[in-house]
């Protein structure tokens, strides 16, 4: 009993006592916030290197791989597949003008970007895709669930559209009904048209004067791929200035790129390199929130990714038809826990079909959407590491104050551990004071620090907004971090895990002092003055 | 030389000995340190029983190793050579554990400097030893029995009204007195003294010793007491002259009174 009253008598008697504390505390609440954040930052990216993707990915190299349509059937058949579906990916070049309203109307700017082919419906069973368009999309009326995105180009974007052709200020505030009679006005159909109608008419005014004839075709490009991020909005502390989004739904976007043949070769068409060009409506966005993604990616139908990268069906000089081609499979797993066995059964799936046949693809690679993405994950994770190894010093530098503290008070109270041991304390009860003293101090100064650093991740954004307020410039700028608000993920594993490191810490770190105060000599502890 | 000092024997009897052992006896002990290549004998092969209920004074020059004697009594300083029974059992012999326990239990330490803890209050300090005896979940059922046991030792020794003071706001015979409380209140059977009223001024010296008379003779309590101090010396039922590490000399109650009556007027 005394070895607890003493305990307690020495840590409410002392000032270095809440030094110790509060080192255990920063320590552990810095721990704390770190471990959240960069945890954070990890989810996030795995969320959105993973909604972009799939679990599983067969890929080829970028002449593509035929017989696609059906790998996908043979793979659908495997019990851990819950869909598969092909994906061409084309290297291109985004032509961007912006909108006439917005105040760089005009303006074109090309990017480089990635033309990402998919059959929407498919491609939103394996990935995020749903959940990654910023527009929201219908709610399907049977399961309540939102509707996979399409590149239908709907009456809602041919409005937007014939809104974007009309350069006058005045026609960016007109309501879709003044709108719609501004178009009967000024190709003077008659009153009586239904508002359905007018807008098909409107679809056809479009096509004939705009498009040569062509219905348009519908584009997801990622929001950073159309948006523009003016010096002076960026150097401005506003985290609520949003960038510009230079071309809206309905807008257009020509995409060039150069085919390639199943050869590998550049498709030169005769002579020339000829690039293939194709116009695109944008009818919604996609925001991962991983930049990589937002600021390359575009989206468009299967069949008009196969027609732009010529990699349909393709005569050959035999006089044969070359098989059509796509650059990906991707595959969603029902337990991702057997993505290696399901892996190693694919490549044998891939292995039996049509053996022999001249045009199958012989460098397929199979990954799971980790390894693929293990370069910018790996990362990640290693400053994840490096901080919780720096910081975790922190908590050592803690330890080494409370074990100075008690070594500090044993040689004070060399004479009252004299006294109790005459009065009959044994080793180990003395030794429990200051074992206790560090136990305590490091469990106070955990959980405190503990409280203290969940309290600070959940008003993150606004410690972050205020700092930037008091520095003048953003601490946490997206463009460069990836995501529009700090990511967080308080995982209780981890936080328990550091609560009782730093506890362990402190107790070892007062264990030398405990093991000299009990190896005292009874008579040379009472001599000692 | 009385029969005080018995001669070292080691042989075990045949018969058993129908009278209880001493209390306390030293056989041939012997307290050496080591002080670079040289040999400081503190205590040379002493001989010595303490009978029970009896009343010693130790006396000698300082360093002639009174105190180391005590120390040894007290189970606080292990001897070089020699035994120490206890009740007839070797001390030596047994574990660390034993020693603790029987310093715990039963024996009761009154020091020169008082040595009480500065952070608990006078109550606290007398209830220490109770406090060391029992474990956390244990002290919570005894507690109201320890601590009415040490407020009435605290009134036997007159500072039933200082029992919430901190030990330094107390005065030097006030603090000795809570000290022969602390060493009283688990009823030991033998009190150490080492020079308890070396520290004080004339008048509370012997108050505090008056006190610790007091309480020997009522509760037949065995007290072996260190001091310089003369006065005491007719109190005493034994005393021990120690001089070199020897007992020079060893005297009872009775012959002290006849040196009295020579010396006297």
């Amino acid at each position: 009993m005394y070895s607890i009253i003493l305990c307690l008598q020495y840590l409410l008697r002392r000032r270095l006592t809440i030094l110790s504390t509060i080192g255990v505390l920063l320590g552990v609440g810095t721990l704390v916030v770190t471990l959240a954040v960069m945890s954070g930052f990890l989810k996030e990216i795995r969320k959105a290197s993973r909604g972009g993707l799939s679990d599983v990915i067969i890929e080829s190299d970028i002449a593509g791989f035929p017989y696609y349509d059906e790998l996908a059937d043979e793979i659908r058949k495997h019990p851990n597949v819950v869909d598969a579906t092909p994906v061409v990916q084309l290297f291109g070049l985004a032509r961007i003008s912006a909108d006439p309203h917005t105040r760089y109307a005009g303006a074109v700017t090309s990017r480089v970007s990635v033309i990402i082919g998919v059959r929407p419906d498919e491609f939103a069973r394996v990935s995020q895709f749903t959940d990654f368009v910023t527009t929201p999309t219908d709610t399907s009326p049977e399961t309540g669930q939102p509707l996979p995105p399409d590149f239908e180009v709907d009456d809602e974007v041919v409005l937007r559209m014939y809104r974007r052709l009309q350069p006058y200020l005045l026609v960016s505030r007109m309501s879709d009904d003044e709108l719609l009679m501004l178009f009967r006005s000024s190709l003077r159909l008659s009153d009586d048209l239904e508002r359905d109608a007018l807008i098909d008419r409107m679809r056809q005014w479009i096509e004939e004067e705009h498009l040569g004839g062509d219905s348009p075709v519908g584009c997801i490009p990622g929001i950073e791929l159309v948006s523009y991020d003016p010096p002076e909005v960026s150097q401005q502390v506003d985290p609520n200035s949003e960038k510009l989004l230079l071309a809206d739904i309905g807008s257009e976007i020509v995409l060039t790129t150069l085919p390639i043949t199943s050869s590998g070769d550049l498709d030169t068409m005769g002579r020339n390199v000829s690039p293939q060009m194709g116009a695109y409506t944008i009818v919604n966005h996609f925001k991962s929130r991983l930049y990589e993604f937002d600021q390359k990616n575009i989206y468009i139908p299967f069949t008009e990714a196969q027609r732009l990268g010529r990699l349909g069906e393709t005569p050959t000089e035999l006089g044969t038809m070359a098989p059509a081609r796509a650059s990906q499979l991707l595959i969603r797993l029902k337990d991702y826990g057997q993505a290696r066995e399901s892996i190693s059964e694919f490549r044998q799936i891939y292995a039996q079909l049509r053996p022999g046949d001249p045009y199958k693809h012989r460098f397929l690679t199979f990954s799971t959407w980790e390894e693929k993405q293990a370069m910018i994950l790996g990362v990640v994770q290693m400053q994840r590491n490096l901080m919780i190894i720096l910081l975790g010093l922190i908590i050592l530098v803690a330890g080494f104050l409370i074990g100075a503290t008690l070594s500090m008070i044993v040689k004070e109270k060399t004479r009252d551990i004299g006294i109790m041991k005459s009065l009959g304390a044994s080793d180990t009860g003395v030794a429990g004071i200051f074992l206790l003293y560090g136990f305590i101090i490091g469990a106070v100064g955990s959980v405190l620090g503990l409280v203290a650093g969940l309290v600070f991740v959940a008003r993150i954004d606004r410690i972050a907004d205020f700092l930037s307020s008091l520095l003048g410039y953003p601490v946490f700028p997206p463009q460069a971090y990836g995501f529009d608000r700090i990511p967080r993920d308080v995982d209780p594993v981890a936080n328990a895990t550091v609560v009782i490191g730093a506890i362990l810490v402190a107790v070892c770190c007062s264990a030398v002092a405990a093991w000299r105060a009990s190896r005292m000599q009874p008579v040379e502890a009472l001599r000692y003055e | 030389m009385s029969n005080n000092a018995r001669p070292s024997s080691d042989q075990t009897p045949l018969i058993a000995d129908p009278t209880p052992p001493p209390l306390l006896e030293a056989v041939d002990l012997t307290r050496s340190y080591r002080m670079g290549t040289q040999d400081i004998h503190v205590i040379r092969g002493l001989n010595l029983c303490i009978e029970r209920g009896s009343f010693t004074i130790i006396v000698g020059h300082s360093g002639c190793g009174k105190s180391t004697l005590l120390h040894m009594f007290g189970l606080l300083e292990r001897p070089s050579s020699g035994k120490l029974l206890l009740d007839g059992v070797n001390a030596q012999a047994q574990s660390g554990r034993w020693r603790e326990q029987v310093r715990n239990r039963r024996m009761g330490f009154v020091f020169q400097f008082f040595h009480l803890l500065p952070e608990l209050t006078v109550l606290g300090n007398v209830m220490l030893p109770e406090m060391i005896r029992y474990g956390p979940l244990r002290w919570w059922s005894v507690r109201g029995d320890v601590r009415r046991r040490a407020m009435e030792t605290l009134e036997r020794v007159g500072l039933g009204d200082r029992m919430k003071f901190p030990p330094n706001r107390l005065s030097g015979g006030e603090r000795q007195r809570v000290a022969i409380a602390r060493s009283l209140v688990y009823d030991p059977e033998i009190i150490f003294a080492d020079e308890p009223t070396g520290n004080l001024d004339t008048d509370s010296g012997w108050q505090v010793f008056e006190m610790l008379r007091g309480f020997a003779a009522e509760d037949r309590k065995t007290v072996v007491m260190v001091t310089h101090d003369n006065r005491f010396l007719p109190e005493a039922e034994v005393i021990l002259h120690l001089a070199g590490g020897r007992i020079v000399d060893a005297e009872t109650a009775r012959e002290i009174e006849q040196t009295h009556e020579k010396k006297g007027p």
